[in-house]
Formats: structure tokens, C-alpha cells, sequence
């Protein structure tokens, strides 16, 4: 029984990190962009939560509206990212990496030093803030529902629309694409408007389970490279496997094998990377 | 440039470091001592990410081999500075073996997350072992590395610097000698176009290793001189951070020279103890407005602007 | 080559300011060097610790024992070696008279090493590492040991002698804690702890898979987390409906100031084991937390004491005069707000009343007092 409720926790986590990473696979995808400033982004999201209401819960409909506040503050960054990034095209991953670095150390103390360097939490909102059955928090179950909401969201954007099929196309071949008159500039730069919005929006979502505290950028960074690692680049299907996946891994491998729970995330994308360097679930070159 | 030149330069530029000793204090002096070993690290990861194509984010892990050997060494060992250096070149060497033949199947990103994973497996290593390396607390109670009567002649932190400068001489002509000799064209070889090299009969894979063995035996020689430095090791010295800085250090020297990282590597870590005294907690601020625009301003590092104004003149 | 020179005139350059402003040495000054985390996962506490350093020093008039004090801070970034070199600089260049600050372990390790070195004395504001202190190292702190042992007596009186389940992060800090509390709850005549949970340090961000290790037969836990830990679990701990099934008992960093405003409602109730309360009853504290209110508008955290109390040392010292190592080891009794305390004379760590309390309404209350056992 215990497992279970470790199990289902895992997939609220899992959630979370889907929504993290989902943008960062994208962006790395579409852009072939290493965006090392995903954290920061992520961080913005939380420390602009609690900037606007504070670490006392609210209701449900104030909290919706940080968030979506929080999606704005999201297209702005990505836009500033994307002109930051456009003079590197063609100059490889690492200047993007030293490039987005330096971007994440300036939003992540500009942040610190705008609150506070002290420990924070949003707080769950009122009406989730309690416990099912008393041992299962709802707002994990929200989390569930919202990380849901979103990857149907993007599923459906991204198969099922024109906007869509414009940014795979891009993906695939973008030379054909522009020869066909569309603008993949642009297509490119609402890549990054999204992926950058979904990243704040997952601090104000995780930020009742995750602490706002210095180095949460390279904490939340880190936990979204593994993810896209192992669930394969440039896919949303992946980042949603390799999210569910991860989860577990920290909930339901540390369980079950305690002695190495230290090891075992490391180990895991390590063995990914050896065996199915394209991801577990990613498109093979 | 001019080989002649170079050298002059270079003989000079030892000159002045040579005499350090007689116009720094000695916390300076103790600093510029950390400099050079950082620089000798980054210079050892230049080799391996600019001249082998392998970008490395788990670089501090021989760091952290080189000085816990070295640590270990000195505790249990020998107190004689040589002996160390090479029990922790010699770890370097192993260390590199073992990881380097798993990650040497992976290739530019893989390869960069591969080598975060053995740096991140290797801090916890580091943080558990508690009997072996202090765990958390770090390895303490090492005595004094001994520098050969030297430091019987003069204060211990001019003898040290002398050493420290030899070692960091030593080891960057061999980085530099490797990459001119046969082994190291074919490292270049294998990063440029690995599908010929492997038509020409080179083992691809061999040569990759080889490039991350020279580059962590290096390193392992800087970790070695840290740890002698400060007779401290803890797991934070094989952190991401520690890491990450090494890789800053050699993109703001020019991934393609070993030079530049290495001047890059001194220069960072002076700026950061003169950013941090003077302005406390916005020494951050500072370093990634560095980051930033060196980026924009220097695209190849301080070695594109030498290039650049080599061309120039 | 231009840019190796630039570099060296950067450090020849900060040589030349740091020299012209030296002038001889100022007898009639004393030089605190205070290493605190002002970055890093350690900054949260940096701040408290200077603040409280600072409110000391702004109600003695700047002066110390007597002299004119001048308190130098220095940025540990939460890493030893970065703190090994802040301590060579500051005693070194500043030539300061003391050490003071260090909150997280592995730094004050490094410093007291290199402050031994340059024979400079080392008040330890907050780390816990058991194997610290020594000649010329003075804690007004706590060891890791007592701060579990004081833990181990209480509960073996208020939780009953058996069924105990042990849970904290595995490093230095969770392991020495944890085994002073099982120490402690063995002299009391408690039973040893049927299971002792560790959880990755620092690399935990979220505790059900751990808090489903307890077994059955639990009859109550104690914990030691800190800081951003300390948060997760006792939100963990309440939302996973684990306060209904087993009794808790915390260190005293999860009701600590620093983290009870993150914890929110989930720490109503919690009871500790700590050195402090904001709550604590005598003329001393009363006078201290209206201070530090007044500045902050919140309770002060153990850390804020502890800077605090580094000072009160220090100052009595300084007032005594002569070598100040001996004096730091003559200085008696200290009135701190936490209640009378003094340095044992071996290892000069502290020999201090623990108290229980629980957070109820806001406050820490206290419920009872684990007084220091017998000197043997």
C-alpha cells in the first residue's frame, strides 16, 4: 500500500518535471540550443509568486492568475532570451552554454537579491491545501491534473494544429520550410516563447513542493537535462516518458533500493547514455 | 608567431613569475599559487574539450582524484611533495581508464551529460566513503608536503609557489608536446572527421581515450598541488560548480589554445577573490555579467584576441 | 601574455591598496574576521549571523571590552576551500584578531586548520562538527552530539524507552546527531533504535518514500533536518498523514526562525529539542528579542543567538585583556539570552541547559528543561 502511494507520487512528480522539461527539449531540439538558463527561468517563476502573494495560502483563482501572470513573465524572458541568442547562431553549444550561463547567474541573483537569500515556499492555495484520506496531499493531485492538462495541451498543439506541423517541419527541415515561404524565424522564436512561459509557469507550480532558495536554478536544471536525456531530445512524447520516468526514480527507486539512493539517478542516465544515447524514447538520428 | 618570439615571451613571462615571491605578500602570493593550479586544470581540460572535442562537465572529479590521493599520500605515505604528485598523476591515470572508457562511447552532448553523471557519482562517492576521505568534513589532519629542503631556506609559501609554478610549467610543456606529437594529430584527427581516422585505420575510440587520459592525468597533477596547497581536501572540490568554472575558464581562454585557458584559469580565480572582498555578495553578479560579455566581445576567448591582433600587426 | 600581465598587476594592484590602508598594527583596535556564507545554500543563515554581529556591535557603541572594534565580513560561498582562503586573507592581510562566524561544518573545519596556523583564535558561531574544538578554538554553539544527546535524555522520559525510529540526512551533521541521540537515549535506559533512516543530503526533495520505511512498531521518530530539508519534511511529514501514525520529535532546526514562515501551518504542534527559544523567560532574552525585532520585525533564529553570544565572548575577553586565546579560555560564565552558559575547558564547546519546546501559535513554547549531565 505504501508503494502505491510512493508509486503515485512519483507520477506528481514526474508532472512537474514534465512541464520543467518539455520547454528545454524544444528549445535544445528546435533551436539546437543548450538553454542553461531553464533554472533560472524555472526560479523566476516561483520567487515572482512570491513576490506577489507571499508564502500565506490563497484561494484557488488568485493563484491560477500568479500563474498566468507568471506565463506573461515567461514570453517576456524567452523574448529577451531570443535576442540574446540570435548574434550566436552557428557558434556551437558551448558559447550558448557560457551565453545562458551567465543569463542564469544574472536572473538567479538579480532574484536573490530583489527578496531575500532567506529559505521560502509558496504555499499550497485554499481548498488544496489539505490531505486525501489524510495521507495524500491534494495539491499533488492538482499537479497531476495540471501536468496532464499541459501535455495534452502540447500534444495536441503540436500534432494536431498548423502551428504544430510548422514547428516539426522546422525540426525536420527548415530549409524546405523557408522555401515554402514560411517564416521559420518566427516559428523558431514562438518555440522559445513557449518553452520559456512553460518553465516559469513550473516555478509557481512546484513552488509549494520545492523550496525557493539559493541554487534551486542549478537543482531544477539539472533534474530537467537528466530528464530530457533520458526520454529522448526534440520530443514531447519523450520528455513525458523521460519525466514519468525520472519520477519514479526518485521516488519509487529510492524507495526500493535505499543503499543507493544517492547513485541512482546519475546511474541511471549514465546507463541511458551508454546503451540508447538518442534517449529511451527519442527519435534515433 | 615568430618561434623565436614565443619562446623569448615565454622565458620572459617565467622570469616574472619566477620572482613572484620577492613582491607579493604571502596571501597573495598563496593565491596566485591556486591560480596556477586552476589554470593548469583548465589548460588540461582545453586539450580535452578544444583540441580533442570532448566537452567535459565532470572535469573536478580528477581534481578531487588527484588531491585525495595526494591527501592520502601524505597522510599514510610519504610527506615528500614528488612522491605525492606522482601517486596522484598515477590515480589520475586509473580514474581516467575506468570512466573514460564508458564515456568515450558517447559523443558532443551525451558525452558532456555522461561526464556530469561521473562527476556527480563521484562527489557522492567522495561524501560517503567517510573512513577512507572524511566524508562531508573533508580529509584533514595532513601534514605539510615537504619541498625538498627548500622550505628550509625560505618561507614555506615562497618554497611552495616555486613548486607549484615548476609543476604547472612541467605539466603544461607536456600538454603542449602531446599536442604536437603524432597523438595528438590523431586526437585532432578523431575530433574533425572521426569516419576518415577510422578508414586510415586509427582506433577512434583508443584515441579518445588516450586524449581523456593525458587530460586527467593533468588535471589529477593540479588537484595534487590544491591539495598541497591548502593540506585540505573535501567533496566540494569535485562539485559541478568546480566543474563548470573549469569549462567557463576555457571558453573565456579559447577552447582551441592551451594558453589562453590557462591565463584565463589564473585570472578567474584572482577575480573572484578581489570581486568577493570588495564586493561581497555581488561578486556573482559581476562573473555572470563577465560570462556574458565575453561571449558577445570575445568569441574566441582571449585566444581569438591575440590571434586577432597577431593579424592585425 | 598582455593579459597574464594584466592579471598579476589586478593582484599586485589589490596588494598595493590593501598595504597603503594597513599602517602599523592598532593596538587599541580589535579586528573581528567574521566568514560567513553570503552566497551559496548556506546564505540564508549568512544573513542572520552579520546582522546579529552588527546589532551586538551597535548597542556597545562599536567598542569591544573596551576597544574600538571593527568586524571585517568575508564571503565563505559555502565551500571550505574558498573559506580556507578568506581565513589566510583575513588573517594574513586584515591581520585580525579573531575569527569568528562559520556555519556550515566542512568550512569551519578548513579555517580552524588554517587559523591554527597563523595562530589566530576561532569562535565558532555556528557549525557542529563533533571533531572540532581544541586549543584556540571556542564554540558558542553546539556539537552535533549533545544537540542529539540532550534529544536522546528528553525523549526517553516523554516518548518511553523503546520503539524509537532515527531519520536525517546522511552526512556528517545527520550522522553525529543521530548517534548522540541514540547515546543519550541509552544513558536515560532507552532501548536501541529499532531503525535508522538516511536520506541523500541535500539531494532529497521529497521524504514519503523515506517516511514509508518506518515500521509498524514505531513508537515515535526523531529527526534531524536543516534548512531547506527541514522544510520538505515537515510538510512531507503532516500532508502524507504521517503525524497521525507516529510520534516526532525534531532537532532544532525544523522549528528554527529561518524556516518556520516556509513551513507554514504544517509546524503547528511540532516539538524540539534546541539550545533556544525566542520564548525562554529571563531578562536577558527579553532584552534580546525586542532588539532583534525591532530590527527584523521577526523572532531571531538559533543562529542570530549564537552570533550574538560569539560577541558577548569575545567581548569579555577582550575586556580581560593579555593574550586574547587565554583570555577566550578564562571567560566564565556567559549571560546569554538562552540562559547561563560557560565553555567546558577541554574542547571549549558549550555546557548548556537543552530545552523542549513546542511550536504552538507562533511561538516555541517550552516544556521542560534538559539541564547538562554532571561534569564526570
Amino acid at each position: 500500500m505504501n508503494l502505491l502511494v510512493t508509486a503515485f507520487d512519483g507520477i506528481a512528480f514526474g508532472a512537474l518535471l514534465f512541464v520543467l522539461a518539455v520547454g528545454l527539449t524544444m528549445i535544445f531540439g528546435l533551436l539546437d540550443v543548450l538553454n542553461l538558463a531553464h533554472g533560472a527561468l524555472y526560479m523566476a517563476g516561483g520567487y515572482l509568486a512570491l513576490l506577489i502573494i507571499g508564502e500565506a495560502p490563497v484561494s484557488l483563482a488568485v493563484f491560477i492568475g500568479v500563474a498566468l501572470l507568471a506565463v506573461v513573465a515567461g514570453l517576456v524572458l524567452g523574448g529577451g532570451l531570443s535576442a540574446a541568442i540570435r548574434p550566436l547562431r552557428g557558434r556551437g553549444h558551448l558559447d550558448q552554454a557560457l551565453l545562458t550561463m551567465g543569463l542564469a547567474i544574472l536572473l538567479s541573483e538579480f532574484l536573490l537579491q530583489s527578496v531575500d537569500r532567506g529559505f521560502h515556499s509558496l504555499a499550497a492555495p485554499i481548498g488544496l491545501d489539505g490531505s486525501i484520506a489524510g495521507s495524500y496531499p491534494a495539491y499533488r493531485v492538482a499537479v497531476i491534473v495540471a501536468g496532464l492538462a499541459i501535455a495534452g495541451a502540447t500534444f495536441w498543439v503540436f500534432e494536431k494544429t498548423r502551428a504544430g506541423a510548422l514547428v516539426r517541419a522546422a525540426v525536420d527541415d527548415p530549409e524546405m520550410l523557408a522555401a515554402t515561404g514560411v517564416n521559420v524565424r518566427r516559428v523558431r522564436l514562438g518555440v522559445v516563447l513557449a518553452g520559456c512561459a512553460l518553465a516559469v509557469f513550473a516555478g509557481v507550480l512546484g513552488g509549494p513542493l520545492l523550496n525557493l532558495r539559493a541554487g534551486l536554478d542549478t537543482e531544477v536544471l539539472v533534474l530537467a537535462l537528466i530528464v530530457i536525456v533520458v526520454g529522448g531530445l526534440a520530443s514531447i512524447r519523450g520528455a513525458a516518458l523521460g519525466a514519468l520516468l525520472i519520477g519514479q526514480v526518485q521516488t519509487l527507486g529510492v524507495a526500493l533500493v535505499p543503499e543507493l539512493a544517492a547513485y541512482l539517478l546519475f546511474a541511471v542516465m549514465a546507463a541511458v547514455l551508454l546503451w540508447r544515447p538518442a534517449g529511451l524514447f527519442g527519435r534515433t538520428a | 608567431m615568430n618561434p623565436r618570439i614565443k619562446g623569448v615571451a615565454v622565458a620572459a613571462v617565467l622570469a616574472v613569475m619566477a620572482v613572484m615571491p620577492y613582491v607579493l605578500d604571502p596571501y597573495r602570493l598563496d593565491l596566485l599559487s591556486g591560480g596556477l593550479a586552476y589554470g593548469l586544470m583548465a589548460a588540461s581540460l582545453a586539450f580535452l574539450v578544444g583540441h580533442g572535442g570532448l566537452p567535459s562537465l565532470g572535469h573536478a572529479a580528477f581534481l578531487g582524484v588527484g588531491a585525495y590521493a595526494a591527501g592520502l599520500t601524505a597522510k599514510h605515505l610519504t610527506a615528500n611533495a614528488l612522491g605525492q604528485l606522482l601517486v596522484a598523476i598515477a590515480a589520475g591515470v586509473v580514474f581516467a581508464l575506468l570512466t573514460g572508457w564508458f564515456a568515450v562511447r558517447t559523443k558532443g552532448f551525451f558525452f558532456l551529460m555522461f561526464t556530469l553523471a561521473i562527476g556527480e557519482i563521484a562527489v557522492q562517492a567522495a561524501t560517503r566513503s567517510t573512513r577512507v576521505t572524511g566524508g562531508d568534513n573533508g580529509l584533514s589532519g595532513i601534514p605539510k608536503a615537504e619541498l625538498f629542503g627548500l622550505d628550509a631556506v625560505v618561507p614555506y609559501v615562497a618554497a611552495f609557489y616555486w613548486w607549484a609554478l615548476a609543476v604547472v610549467a612541467l605539466g603544461f610543456g607536456a600538454l603542449v608536446l602531446l599536442r604536437n606529437s603524432p597523438l595528438g594529430r590523431a586526437v585532432a584527427g578523431a575530433r574533425e572527421n572521426e569516419a576518415r581516422m577510422a578508414a586510415l585505420g586509427y582506433h577512434v575510440t583508443g584515441v579518445r581515450l588516450a586524449a581523456v587520459v593525458i587530460a586527467g592525468a593533468v588535471c589529477a597533477a593540479g588537484g595534487a598541488l590544491v591539495e598541497q596547497k591548502d593540506t585540505f581536501v573535501a567533496p566540494t572540490h569535485l562539485e559541478i560548480g568546480v566543474s563548470v568554472l573549469l569549462l567557463v575558464m576555457v571558453l573565456l581562454g579559447g577552447r582551441d589554445s592551451l594558453a589562453g585557458p590557462l591565463v584565463a584559469g589564473v585570472a578567474l580565480i584572482v577575480l573572484r577573490a578581489v570581486t568577493s572582498t570588495a564586493l561581497g555578495d555581488k561578486w556573482l553578479l559581476v562573473e555572470g555579467a563577465l560570462f556574458v560579455i565575453c561571449v558577445y566581445l570575445l568569441p574566441g576567448g582571449l585566444q581569438g584576441l591575440w590571434r586577432r591582433r597577431a593579424q592585425a600587426a | 601574455m598582455r593579459y597574464a600581465v594584466l592579471a598579476l598587476l589586478l593582484l599586485s594592484a589589490s596588494a598595493c591598496g590593501g598595504g597603503a590602508m594597513q599602517g602599523a598594527q592598532d593596538d587599541s583596535t580589535v579586528k573581528i574576521g567574521a566568514i560567513i556564507s553570503q552566497t551559496g545554500v548556506y546564505s540564508a543563515l549568512g544573513d542572520d549571523m552579520e546582522a546579529a554581529m552588527r546589532l551586538y556591535l551597535t548597542e556597545k557603541g562599536d567598542k569591544l571590552g573596551g576597544k574600538r572594534a571593527e568586524l571585517i565580513t568575508a564571503d565563505d560561498a559555502g565551500n571550505p576551500e574558498t573559506g580556507q582562503q578568506k581565513a589566510k586573507q583575513l588573517t594574513l592581510e586584515n591581520k585580525v584578531d579573531v575569527i569568528t562566524g562559520l556555519i556550515a561544518s566542512p568550512v569551519a573545519v578548513a579555517v580552524a586548520k588554517e587559523a591554527a596556523a597563523q595562530k589566530t583564535p576561532v569562535v565558532i558561531a555556528n557549525a557542529g562538527a563533533d571533531a572540532l574544538g581544541g586549543p584556540g578554538v571556542f564554540r558558542v554553539s553546539y556539537t552535533n552530539y549533545m544537540h542529539g544527546y540532550a534529544a536522546g535524555k528528553y525523549a526517553a522520559e516523554a516518548y518511553g524507552k523503546d520503539g524509537a525510529v532515527l531519520m536525517g540526512a546522511d552526512y556528517s551533521a545527520g550522522t553525529e546527531t543521530l548517534k548522540g541521540f541514540a547515546d543519550g537515549f541509552a544513558k536515560a535506559g532507552g532501548a536501541a533504535p529499532i531503525k535508522q533512516i538516511l536520506t541523500p543530503f541535500g539531494k532529497t526533495q521529497n521524504f514519503q518514500p523515506y517516511l514509508s520505511q518506518i515500521p509498524a512498531e514505531a513508537k515515535f521518530l526523531y529527526v534531524f533536518y536543516a534548512g531547506g530539508e527541514a522544510i520538505t519534511f515537515a510538510k512531507n511529514f503532516k500532508q502524507f498523514g504521517y503525524d497521525q501514525k507516529v510520534k516526532l520529535l525534531t532537532c532544532q532546526n525544523i522549528t528554527d526562525e529561518d524556516v518556520l514562515q516556509a513551513i507554514g501551518a504544517d509546524a503547528e504542534g511540532i516539538t524540539s529539542v534546541g539550545l533556544y527559544s525566542p520564548a525562554l523567560d529571563n531578562a536577558e532574552n527579553a532584552a534580546f528579542v525586542s532588539k532583534w525585532k525591532a530590527k527584523t520585525g521577526k523572532n531571531p533564529s538559533v543562529v542570530a543567538l549564537q552570533s550574538w553570544d560569539a560577541m558577548q565572548l569575545i567581548d569579555k575577553a577582550v575586556a580581560a585583556g593579555g593574550d586574547l586565546s587565554e583570555a577566550l579560555a578564562k571567560v566564565g560564565d556567559i549571560t546569554s539570552p538562552r540562559g547561563t552558559f560557560k565553555l567546558d575547558a577541554d574542547k571549549h564547546n558549550p555546557v548548556q541547559n537543552w530545552y523542549a519546546r513546542t511550536y504552538e501559535g507562533g511561538a516555541n513554547k517550552v516544556i521542560a528543561t534538559i539541564p547538562p549531565d554532571p561534569a564526570s
